[in-house]
């Protein structure tokens, strides 16, 4: 059976099978054997075809966060059933015209230079949300006009907490 | 020597600062805002006293319950770390009043060099070459549209009570400046609660090299030194070594002797910090100084074996400090790494979080000072750095490999973090060179990118780990139900015997 790693814009594909009673795992036609030991703490011993590597992994939100040699990935797997079942979901729910936009870190919401109503252009400024006392200017990914407005000024917002909808 | 202080600071500054106390015999005393309750630098300390409270304003920048602890606690003298107090004048008054020392300048030195203005003034009179600009802070929008004509475009707009980028925009033309003014003055306020803010002109190609200083009550006042600081991003500094790869013996001796003059204008006494800007051409200017203990004063500690909090205990208790010349040369190099919970991918906004787990490295040359630990969580109230990571070799090569090796060493899960970013910028055949400015990080879009051979490695490890735990629920089922036909079929059993 296929698996697949989405990491970041690319997907890896691979097949995973016991070989002479060792576990294989296949990609691009290349068979490598392994090794792989937990080691507590979600740390993880990986021994690929002799080549060693400590690996980090966390598992939140159905996605696997790995670290190996100080780099950081996030990485999706799926078999192919669940693949397909989750690009048909993903497929129904677009056509709605609203956007919305959500705070991309937690902060605190100290300007808002929109009102409903408001016809904007895209890169124009919306709403500054503040956070570790840095500013942050959120801007108009697309032209539109502000159906709603989710948020007050000084008000205290969570990571992706809607914030405007935008028509 | 003093027997106590306090230590009116958090994280691993608190931390650093209070290790060297250990090594004095010096009890420390720690304050703590709520969230910061488990934090190292509170069980590390002698003794600790909540500031009740969560944001800075609250907690670490209250004067009068960090004075109320002083008393309280019988601490001799307070240790301001860098950020919250350490440049506020009007604490360092308010504890002298106390009879209680501060450890680091005058209230009146503080003063002269944390107004950026008066500093600028203060040093054209001496003599001290600075960045063109204004005089005085900007005070209507109409005013400051003709200097920034007349010193030419881009410009900077700086905070006078400014450091660490806070308050700081780059205006290329006109038509941008008014919204510019007014957003660093929001800033400026919010993270220094003043509003001022000044013109500057716009060095282009410029490096950041500043100048650690030392001076005592007996008037030895001497160097220790450059250390490079041109790799910034959001005009934050992230990398920084020393020595620095453009300065030589005789551009060393006259950038020191500069900053020697500018401590000696503010009857400069403690440890302090003279930043200049050099252009393309390596003329210098000076930028500001800073009343303070520095985040990157481990890399001049490495190359001269000196521990600057020791330094500064001595100056403020009145002994003379060890050593009476400036440096003339290193003892090999040293490089420092700010590590950050930030997403570099996203513009590197703030990733807070619990760290789930950490493990730093360790070996040869490498020292890290941290204020974290498993558990810990960067929270949205300070600042989001998560350690420094420093390494010292014989020479920058070694120096940078061994970062390299030690930051691909580092264990951290849970949170978003620079080390992939840094281990990029050291990697970098510029950075190798040394051929880099304060623009680095914008010049080059290759250090955001991701290495194909580890992605690879992390995906097999993801999906293997996945068909594991796939295997595992199939072989839990499968026992389940087993269980289940053995309870059964007991359960059966005990019917037909009753």
């Amino acid at each position: 059976m296929k698996i697949f790693a989405d990491i970041k814009d690319k997907t890896f594909i691979f097949e995973q099978f016991m070989q002479n009673g060792t576990p294989v795992i296949r990609k691009d036609n290349k068979d490598q054997t392994f090794r792989f030991e937990s080691l507590g703490r979600n740390r993880y011993s990986l021994i690929i075809n002799n080549r060693s590597f400590l690996v980090n992994i966390l598992r939140k939100d159905g996605i696997y966060h790995v670290n190996v040699d100080g780099e950081y990935f996030p990485i999706r797997v799926e078999d192919e059933r669940s693949k397909t079942l989750r690009e048909l979901v993903q497929h129904a729910s677009k056509g709605s015209a609203d956007q919305v936009i959500v705070a991309p870190i937690p902060g605190l919401i100290t300007q808002i230079k929109i009102k409903e109503g408001d016809e904007i252009k895209q890169g124009d400024g919306l709403i500054i949300l503040e956070a570790m006392k840095m500013e942050n200017e959120i801007k108009a990914q697309v032209d539109g006009v502000v159906k709603e407005v989710l948020v007050q000024k000084g008000s205290p917002v969570d990571k992706d907490q809607k914030l405007i909808v935008i028509t | 020597m003093f027997k106590k202080i306090l230590i009116a600071n958090r994280g691993e500054i608190a931390l650093r600062i209070a290790r060297t106390c250990r090594e004095m015999d010096i009890k420390t005393v720690a304050v703590y805002s709520d969230v910061d309750r488990k934090s190292p630098f509170v069980y590390f300390a002698d003794e600790a006293y909540p500031l009740e409270g969560l944001t800075s304003k609250d907690t670490y920048l209250q004067i009068n319950k960090i004075l109320d602890i002083c008393k309280k606690s019988g601490a001799e003298a307070v240790h301001p770390g860098y950020g919250f107090l350490a440049e506020n004048a009007e604490f360092a008054k308010s504890i002298e009043r106390e009879n209680i020392v501060f450890i680091g300048p005058s209230a009146k030195a503080i003063n002269l060099m944390g107004n950026k203005t008066t500093a600028r003034k203060l040093m054209i009179n001496a003599g001290v070459p600075v960045v063109p600009g204004t005089e005085d802070p900007i005070t209507n929008i109409e005013d400051a549209i003709k200097t920034a004509k007349k010193i030419g475009y881009p410009i900077l707009i700086k905070a006078a009570a400014g450091g660490g980028g806070k308050g700081m925009r780059l205006v290329e033309k006109e038509s941008d400046l008014t919204q510019a003014v007014e957003s660093a003055k929001r800033e400026a306020l919010s993270a220094f609660n003043d509003a001022t803010v000044y013109i500057e002109k716009f060095v282009e190609e410029p490096r950041h090299i500043e100048f650690q200083i030392l001076a005592d009550a007996f008037g030895n006042a001497i160097h220790l030194g450059e250390r490079e600081c041109s790799i910034q991003r959001r005009h934050q500094k992230i990398i920084e070594e020393a020595p620095s790869s453009v300065l030589d013996t005789a551009l060393r001796k006259k950038m020191g002797e500069a900053a020697i003059n500018v401590a000696k204008t503010c009857e400069y006494k403690n440890a302090g910090t003279v930043e200049f800007l050099v252009d393309k051409d390596r003329n210098f200017y000076f930028l500001e100084m800073n009343t303070r203990l520095q985040v990157e004063h481990p890399v001049t500690e490495m190359v001269t074996g000196l521990d600057l909090v020791y330094e500064q205990l001595l100056i403020a208790s009145g002994e003379p400090m060890t050593k009476k010349t400036s440096i003339e040369s290193f003892w090999g190099h040293s490089i420092e790494c700010r590590i950050y919970a930030e997403n570099p991918e996203e513009n590197f906004s703030p990733s807070p979080g619990i760290i789930k787990h950490i493990l730093p490295p360790d070996g040869p040359g490498i020292r890290e000072d941290s204020g974290v630990t498993s558990g810990s969580e960067i929270s949205l109230y300070y600042d989001p750095m998560i350690s420094k990571l420093i390494s010292w070799a014989s020479d920058r090569k070694t120096a940078i490999k061994r970062m390299i090796r030690a930051l691909s060493e580092y264990e951290l899960q849970g949170i978003h973090s620079t080390i992939p970013f840094l281990i990029n910028v050291l990697q970098h055949k510029r950075f190798i060179k040394g051929d880099f400015t304060t623009n680095f990080i914008s010049e080059e879009s290759s250090l955001f990118d991701s290495n194909e051979a580890k992605s690879e490695i992390a995906a097999f490890a993801a999906v293997i780990l996945d068909q594991q735990e796939k295997n595992r629920k199939k072989i839990q089922v499968a026992n389940n139900e087993n269980a289940t036909n053995w309870k059964t079929s007991n359960r059966k059993k005990i019917v037909d015997r009753s």
